[in-house]
């Protein structure tokens, strides 16, 4: 089971790989524009990708197959045939074994950032203005409901906290601000004496427009390469607005 | 059985199959707010080149189910039955399974890994568990006369010596995928690339059927509606509003944060002069260009 897993994985990294160009030209997307043209980022190439496209899927290859034809049942009384005589004649049926084609698939419970500091991550959605609901406790982080869960192998894991709150000072995710490329961190979720976890390395740290970031469609994406993609404020702090001029996001890549 | 409901049944099989460029889907299984009772059973013909008639405990549920169809949704009290599927009187393949209330399963009959053995029957739970906005589960059964199989989604070994009667769960956004299967060793072809379109809140469902051997090798379809979850796409992320991290980090004021950055990390390779800083500085520090 091990080998058929980590043959899929491996499998999926080189599908990964092969698509890392069409990630280089979108994450050329990604990013501050127009105003905020001078502000520094710090990336590197290759792993920030977007969505799948027809050929990523491979989908202009084979037949067309449709869903096979649904016969409704006959209800109606009919005399049966002759039984299978005998009290063996009749053979319990097989299990069909479904497996998860990955090896944990979960709703993250705790982020583990390099430096050993955990913070607790609960399910967030959205309020009625299209806000994400970051959890008000600033040593917590919300996990978006919309995106992946950890260990899925498409889409952004999408997890988001508090630099800071005026109301309870600084956030766990000031830590965001001194992540670096080549660095771990960890999803986990503890449950029945078993801990679930997924790793990632950091690749690219980027500052976005507060204002922009919806239509980043490599942030919020549900298909194509899988990562992981935390979020908090940076850039400037508006005195006046109480507000932060950028949201800083920190990409990751899922460790095998 | 009378001609007039032969009559009838390859009628409305014609109808289908007529009509049937859509998705036909059908109603999830009975659970409602109150315990269910019943369990949702649909009957997958994967017996090429065999129609058959089903009955169910005794009593005939279809009477001549082609290859490659689905009978069903049944709903079916909860506990043991018995299938029977007959070609004219004659028994091809019969089977106890269990029902259990508000579950979905697929009594799948197939042939087997060996030709020559005896037709079987499997029986699959559909997993209806919601999915994610704009994803669908992807479940691919192999139930082909083949060895242990490599099912490929895209052109990539997604599943991995996959034997006969095994199948695998993927949780994938909704697109068009190209599967196709060969066996895991030699690399025969056990079902030749399909272009299969997954829908959005679906459970989509390919077994492989039939026999490479003798060309009968096809694929047999099923989508189940699914429930989704999860919530839309934020329009903004407000993640600060006290302004305690700006005055913290060094620099990060509106004029001079841009050269803040670089004026430390030119400090920081001089200081440093060590490799992770070096790669750091290798990576960055490039201005943005749209």
């Amino acid at each position: 089971m091990n080998a058929r897993r980590s043959a899929g994985l491996a499998a999926v990294g080189l599908y990964g790989g092969a698509l890392a160009v069409a990630g280089v030209l979108a994450a050329a997307g990604l990013g501050p524009a127009g105003t905020t043209a001078d502000a520094a980022t710090v990336a590197s190439a290759g792993s920030v990708s977007g969505s799948a496209t027809g050929s990523a899927t491979g989908s202009e290859t084979g037949r067309a197959v449709a869903p096979a034809p649904v016969v409704p049942p006959f209800t109606g009384a009919v005399a049966p045939g002759p039984a299978p005589s005998g009290p063996d004649a009749v053979p319990t049926a097989t299990e069909g074994t479904d497996v998860p084609a990955r090896p944990a698939v979960f709703v993250p419970t705790r982020l583990v950032l390099p430096d050993g500091t955990a913070a607790p991550v609960v399910p967030v959605g959205l309020h009625d203005d299209g806000a994400l609901a970051i959890p008000d406790d600033v040593r917590q982080v919300g996990w978006w409901t919309g995106g992946s869960k950890a260990g899925e192998a498409f889409g952004s894991v999408v997890v988001a906290g508090h630099v800071d709150s005026a109301v309870r000072g600084i956030g766990v995710f000031a830590e965001l601000r001194r992540l670096v490329a080549g660095q771990v961190v960890e999803l986990d979720a503890d449950g029945s004496g078993i801990t679930q976890t997924q790793r990632y390395r950091i690749v690219s740290a980027v500052k976005v427009p507060q204002a922009r970031i919806a239509q980043d469609a490599g942030i919020f994406r549900v298909d194509g390469e899988p990562q992981l993609v935390l979020i908090t404020c940076g850039g400037a702090f508006d005195r006046e607005r109480h507000r932060y001029q950028d949201n800083l996001v920190v990409l990751a890549t899922p460790l095998p | 059985m009378g001609g007039a409901w032969r009559r009838r049944l390859r009628a409305g099989l014609v109808v289908l199959l007529l009509g049937g460029a859509g998705v036909l889907v059908l109603p999830a299984g009975a659970g409602a707010a109150t315990a269910p009772t019943t369990g949702q059973v649909y009957l997958v013909q994967g017996l090429v080149g065999t129609p058959v008639s089903v009955e169910l405990d005794g009593h005939q549920v279809a009477a001549s189910a082609q290859p490659r169809t689905i009978v069903g949704p049944l709903q079916v009290a909860a506990g043991p039955h018995v299938v029977v599927l007959r070609a004219g009187s004659r028994p091809v393949t019969s089977a106890r399974f269990t029902v259990v209330a508000g579950r979905s399963i697929d009594v799948v009959a197939h042939r087997g890994a060996d030709a020559a053995r005896a037709p079987r029957i499997v029986v699959f739970r559909n997993d209806l568990t919601p999915v994610g906005p704009g994803k669908a589960r992807l479940v691919v059964a192999h139930a082909a006369v083949a060895p242990p199989a490599d099912i490929r989604v895209a052109g990539s070994v997604l599943f991995h010596d996959v034997a006969s009667g095994e199948s695998l769960s993927l949780l994938v956004p909704a697109s068009t995928y190209a599967v196709d299967v060969v066996a895991s060793v030699g690399g025969g072809a056990i079902l030749a690339p399909v272009r299969l379109p997954v829908r959005a809140g679906t459970l989509t469902r390919v077994f492989a059927v039939g026999n490479p051997g003798d060309g009968t090798a096809d694929a047999v379809v099923q989508v189940l509606p699914v429930g989704v979850t999860g919530a839309g796409r934020p329009s903004r992320v407000p993640t600060g509003d006290g302004g305690q991290a700006a005055q913290e980090f060094v620099g990060d004021t509106p004029s001079r944060l841009p050269f803040a950055l670089l004026a430390s990390a030119i400090a920081a390779l001089l200081l440093l002069r060590t490799g992770p800083a070096r790669r750091a500085l290798a990576l960055g520090s490039r201005r943005h260009s749209k």
